[in-house]
């Protein structure tokens, strides 16, 4: 007969796994409905009409960024901000729309009076655009991938002065397809697009630019002159033949589902170890395979932790394309977690398994500390939906301090950081999963409820003590057999206030967070262009406005001031667009806080209950099921 | 591990030791190396070296010498050489990196397994559950309340009204809609409004609204006072466009028919007449001397002579000009005040009303191989000087009272001969200037750059056309450009069919007019771009043409007027003949038109 406890844990196991169930239908089936566009798939009803990307993402069922040409303002920032280096976006050449100059303004810098191949002469930075001659007045210009950076001075040049045919484009086989790619996330006119995965390529035919130009005149500056055929394409008199312009493919679907299936396995595999096998160095070897896979192989990308912002866009994005192998990512190790504890932790997260290498002298936290920190994932998650979901940034995968070592590309200061983590997880053992991994955090939750999870003795504690220590996580429940020296009328008492406090705090903290949408939209670049524009427009800078002086606007105007004035955008347009996002903001902060406020009053309620155990146990929401603890036990099955 | 006792060998734990010790030493020094070269690979900017630059540089102005060329690759080579050396080492490193930290990690694991590790013996007292308990309830309350306190003090600090400002934002960009929407001016300051075509054919020009913001102190002449009077070339704001009534629309120079007077001009001289109440006012130049003349507009009388001598710092040689330009190109301007003159010498010259000198200086003899033709402007009390020459082009705006520099603004453009415009946006007036590459747009009153967008190239002559909000550019071998103006200019439309090297173009709210310098007149949509039609007057043109009562007034080299409709079908009213011929572009008042001819000042008049 189970007991009132237990019998407890299994209607809250049922509700959360109904509850993950429907979730997960719901994103699988949500994209796939009339709501996911604002016009039922009316198209005539849409200013999109046929260049709406929406039935072929729905086809595709993966999207994959890429850059519209029409929008680039070659701003250079793809060559810098990409996590790969070089770049994975490169120049691209429409070799249809060339006008096969000798004068090419992508291949000469502007006023070079010889036109050789001399370096003095080269726009191109690194020597990536090749010259050859191929009759009389006319040459070919190839770009060699390996040495283009994606600066995009050849693109300018080539649209300042020629037809525009070079243009920078997204090459998917060097793409990591980031969640949020970094480079969109800072390009100034919103070129960076998704785009379905089985039409990844944005390039231009000279068709598509003059209808362009035809159309949308009015609305584009930089691009206007891209699309001008200045210079007819040559009839050649030799047996030229014009080459293809090639894109590559993005990774193939499969290969999606084939990380789903080896994530399966692995989380099989991992629970058996640990429940069944109960074996530490197989464990460890198992998070080896995991770090080796999902780590290096795959580079830390698809990963259940980053898939939390993924979900988020998707419920508050109609129009984002929810891959599914990203859902199944999301929730397979909820799934086993609500089953059998946080095995995915223990062998199969290869961040974790990352840090548990170099957990060589973990050393024990205070209860205070462990306290206090605890806090911060809460808030990670928190910060983490709320950009997500207001279309902002994908905060988990820019500051992931481990992606940078998988691909061996880490910017200097994500090389400091993760390095610091991992020199201070020789005595914290796994500080990223304690302390700040978000995706914790539900696993935390749901692992509260789990039915099978490991115990540390596999038949009666002996209260020996031996596992007393044994854990680098404090993740260890002591015995406690004696009453709580509070009274419990007090007690009673306490808990009746609480149930008063908790709404409060929710409130008091959404009241919080809601006084620093401000602060927190001001990272939005809608916002942060909103306020150029107020700058430029009035010559007042917003943020100083306080201190009652009038500033002009810097005296170099920025790429996304360029931008948006070939946008076509109007100033209103732009001032309502940075209204809406600062409203979801305010919105968002009442929700953000409130559940920051949630989690401090059931963290306080948490240490109010009364406990009684004789046995020492793991403590199901903070164990990793790594098994250090099993080792120490005397008593084996 | 010796298999007999289980036990592992103590050289094998101590050479693990040794391993993992001497791993742990490389990883660090491999790590201090890779920060110093991260640090070299973000400074390292190969291709834009002071020495490179100035190679370069030298280069281009000695592009037959060999030396500088193998310089220059040397440079490039050893530049790009470093530059690739260092990320090959921060990539080798790197794996290095990697490489040592892997065998230090499996050193210590094996040591690990190695080593039995007994557990930590169980003495101790073991932590009072409940104590620890209700000390960790206490520090989730302090750390509860320190992030409220902490996230509040955030967001007092970091407030910045940016909801309000952004709400106050989007309600003047819709009053400013509405109010253009219910006014018929149209607000051009956001560059936002698709302009329109008007419903009606008559000719409708939205230079100026309300004038609140274009007589800034009352000391001076409000616009509608400038409106009044012909302060500049191309009339008020040096668009082309003047609301002067009753002029005159036949005449002919050898009948003397509508001829009021004829008055000769002293010296030479292809500024245009500028008029103040009834005076209006020219310049001359010999290699020798320069004067400014003040004629009576009722007479004909020349009321003033002024010599323009004895200026500081005036260069001794004579500019080199060409013909078609000559030493006195710029016309005057002026604000009823003053009267201000600047000749190809770079002589710049305030008189007050009665010829009497106020002030004058010498800009610096102008880097310009035509000659210098930029015409003044005046704005308020600043003196509005476009200096587009070679090597330090700039615009600058001078106290028309005592000739001080009140602001000076660089330009990154090539020579021009165009003349400033300045005009009304409905939000604020805009200094225009057009040069390549660019047609930019500055703050009258501070010099400040308000906007530019880049569209057009060349010797740049012509000046602007303006209106409905809408700036048109034009030069040959170049482009015809429409650039609707605002924050966000845009080109509305491009055309280079026909194309202007000296005259400049005029606009309405619908049709826009260029005329080339080979005499042929085309009407263009304003806002589509569409050509209406093109006519041949058939004479070479350099006079500007103006728009004046809904009719064009062209005058050709020969002196031949040439009048026709504002509209979009080629209606010519008449062509008069003055006998003489001109490059200067027609001054107007009520009534009168006053016309410099190669020799003689013309009033003509009903």
């Amino acid at each position: 007969m189970p007991n009132r406890r237990e019998f407890l844990n299994t209607l809250m196991r049922g509700g959360i796994l109904a509850a993950l169930g429907l979730f997960s239908g719901a994103l699988v089936f949500r994209s796939r409905d009339k709501n996911s566009c604002s016009y039922g798939f009316d198209c005539s009803r849409c200013s999109k009409n046929e260049n709406c990307n929406l039935p072929a993402a729905l086809e595709a069922r993966q999207m994959v960024w890429q850059i519209d040409p029409a929008k680039c303002i070659q701003c250079g920032r793809c060559a810098t901000n990409c996590v790969m280096s070089p770049s994975a976006v490169k120049c691209t050449h429409a070799f249809a729309m060339c006008g096969y100059c000798d004068l090419c303004g992508g291949y000469f810098k502007p006023g070079t009076k010889t036109l050789d191949t001399a370096a003095e002469h080269q726009l191109c930075p690194t020597n990536a655009l090749k010259r050859k001659f191929i009759e009389d007045p006319f040459f070919e210009y190839t770009v060699d991938e390996e040495l283009c950076i994606g600066c995009g001075k050849c693109v300018k040049g080539c649209g300042a002065f020629g037809n525009g045919s070079l243009q920078l484009q997204v090459h998917h086989d060097r793409c990591k397809n980031c969640n949020q790619c970094s480079i969109a996330r800072n390009c100034p006119s919103q070129a960076f697009t998704r785009v379905p995965a089985n039409k990844p390529s944005l390039l231009k035919t000279f068709e598509v630019a003059k209808a362009a130009t035809l159309t949308v005149a009015a609305t584009l500056l930089s691009t206007l002159a891209m699309a001008v055929q200045r210079f007819p394409k040559p009839e050649f008199e030799s047996a030229y033949t014009q080459p293809q312009t090639q894109i590559p493919l993005p990774r193939g679907e499969f290969l999606a589902y084939l990380d789903v299936v080896i994530l399966f396995a692995s989380l099989c595999l991992v629970t058996w170890l640990v429940l069944k096998k109960r074996s530490r160095l197989w464990v460890f070897f198992m998070s080896l395979f995991s770090l080796a896979y999902f780590g290096f192989y795959r580079e830390g990308c698809v990963c259940s932790i980053g898939a939390i912002q993924n979900v988020s866009l998707a419920l508050f994005d109609h129009s984002f394309v929810l891959p599914l192998s990203v859902i199944i990512f999301f929730i397979l190790p909820l799934i086993f977690t609500l089953f059998f504890g946080r095995t995915f932790c223990a062998a199969v997260c290869p961040f974790g398994a990352f840090q548990d290498l170099f957990a060589f002298k973990p050393q024990a936290l205070g209860s205070r500390l462990n306290t206090i920190l605890g806090i911060i994932p809460y808030l990670y998650l928190g910060l983490a939906v709320l950009f997500a979901a207001t279309g902002t940034d994908f905060i988990i995968c820019r500051y992931d301090p481990f992606v940078g070592i998988f691909r061996f590309n880490a910017s200097f200061g994500m090389f400091l950081f993760s390095g610091i983590l991992l020199l201070s997880g020789v005595f914290i053992a796994r500080p990223y999963c304690r302390f700040l991994c978000p995706y914790g955090v539900l696993l935390n939750w749901i692992s509260r409820f789990s039915r099978r999870h490991i115990s540390i003795t596999p038949k009666e504690c002996i209260q020996c003590r031996l596992c007393e220590h044994s854990c680098p996580y404090d993740a260890i429940d002591m015995p406690v057999t004696t009453k709580s020296p509070e009274a419990r009328p007090a007690m009673v008492k306490k808990m009746m206030i609480l149930t008063v406090v908790i709404p409060f705090l929710v409130l008091a903290f959404g009241f919080t967070g809601s006084s620093l949408h401000e602060t927190l939209a001001s990272v939005d670049s809608r916002v942060k262009l909103a306020k150029e524009v107020l700058a430029l427009s009035a010559g007042i800078r917003p943020d100083e406005k306080k201190a009652g002086e009038t500033l002009q606007p810097a005296a170099e105007e920025s790429f996304e001031i360029k931008a948006f004035k070939a946008s076509g955008k109007t100033e209103a347009q732009v001032y309502s667009d940075a209204s809406i996002v600062l409203k979801k903001f305010y919105v968002s902060g009442w929700l953000f806080g409130g559940f920051i406020g949630l989690a401090f009053g059931l963290m306080i309620a948490g240490r109010m209950v009364q406990v009684y155990r004789t046995d020492y146990v793991t403590n199901k929401a903070r164990c990793f099921s790594c098994l250090r603890c099993v080792d120490y036990c005397p008593v084996k099955s | 591990m010796n298999m007999k006792t289980g036990k592992t060998p103590f050289n094998t734990i101590r050479l693990l030791e040794n391993i993992s010790l001497g791993s742990a030493v490389f990883a660090v020094i491999f790590c201090v190396l890779i920060i110093v070269n991260f640090i070299q690979v973000k400074r390292a900017d190969p291709l834009n070296t002071a020495a490179m630059t100035s190679l370069v540089e030298k280069l281009q102005n000695d592009p037959g010498n060999e030396q500088i060329r193998q310089e220059v690759r040397t440079l490039d080579l050893l530049a790009r050489k470093a530059f690739f050396t260092t990320q090959w080492q921060v990539r080798t490193g790197g794996y290095l990196l990697f490489i040592s930290i892997l065998i230090l990690v499996t050193c210590v694991k094996a040591l690990e397994l190695m080593r039995v590790k007994l557990p930590d013996a169980p003495f101790g007292k073991p932590a009072v559950f409940w104590e620890t308990r209700i000390l960790k309830r206490h520090w989730l309350v302090y750390s509860g309340a320190g992030l409220v306190v902490l996230t509040l003090l955030l967001a007092w600090f970091t407030h910045n009204d940016l909801g309000k400002d952004l709400e106050t934002a989007v309600t003047r960009e819709s009053q400013t809609v509405n109010r253009d929407e219910g006014s018929g001016v149209r607000d051009q300051g956001s560059g936002n409004q698709k302009p329109a075509a008007g419903s009606s054919d008559s000719i409708k020009v939205n230079h100026d609204s309300s004038s609140s913001i274009l007589h800034p102190a009352s000391n001076y002449p409000s616009w509608q006072e400038v409106k009044l009077n012909f302060p500049s070339f191309r009339g008020p704001g040096s668009i082309g466009i003047t609301e002067r009534t009753n002029i005159p629309a036949s005449w002919d120079g050898k009948s003397g028919k509508n001829i009021k007077w004829k008055t000769a001009i002293p010296l030479p001289g292809n500024n245009s007449p500028v008029i103040w109440n009834d005076r209006i006012y020219l310049s001359g130049a010999s290699e020798s001397k320069r004067e400014v003349y003040c004629i009576d507009a009722l007479s004909g009388k020349i009321l003033w002579t002024s010599t323009v001598d004895k200026i500081q710092g005036s260069p001794s040689q004579v500019p080199g000009v060409s013909k078609e330009t000559g030493l006195a190109a710029p016309s005057l301007t002026t604000e009823g005040l003053r009267v201000y003159a600047i000749f190809a010498n770079g002589d710049l010259i305030a008189l007050d009303m009665d010829g009497k000198k106020v002030w004058a200086k010498n800009l610096g003899m102008p880097a310009n191989h035509y000659g210098h033709s930029s015409s003044l402007l005046m704005y308020h009390d600043i003196l509005l000087i476009q200096y587009d020459q070679r090597g330090a082009p700039e615009v600058m705006g001078l106290s028309g009272k005592t000739g001080e520099q009140v602001w000076k603004t660089s330009r990154n453009v090539k020579i021009s001969w165009a003349s400033p415009s300045l005009i009304n946006t409905g939000k604020r007036m805009e200094l225009l200037l057009s040069a390549e590459p660019c047609v930019a747009s500055y703050d009258p009153l501070t010099g400040k750059e308000l906007w530019k967008l880049d569209c057009i190239s060349g010797e740049v002559g012509p000046s602007l056309a303006y209106a409905n909000g809408i700036v048109y550019s034009v030069n040959e071998y170049s482009t015809l450009s429409a650039v609707q103006i605002g924050i966000t200019p845009r080109v509305l439309w491009e055309n280079n069919e026909f194309l202007s090297d000296v005259p400049s173009p005029v606009a309405t709210d619908k049709y826009l007019f260029v005329i080339t310098s080979y005499g042929t007149g085309v009407c263009y949509d304003a806002v589509a771009g569409t050509k209406y039609w093109e006519h041949d007057f058939g004479n070479p043109v350099y006079s500007s043409p103006m728009l004046a009562e809904g009719r064009i007034y062209l005058l050709d080299k020969r002196g031949m007027m040439f009048i026709f409709k504002a509209d979009k079908e080629f209606s010519l009213i008449s062509q008069c003949p003055l006998g003489e011929g001109s490059f200067c572009t027609p001054a107007f008042t009520n009534g009168h038109i006053f016309l410099r001819a190669d020799k003689n000042l013309y009033c003509i008049g009903k």
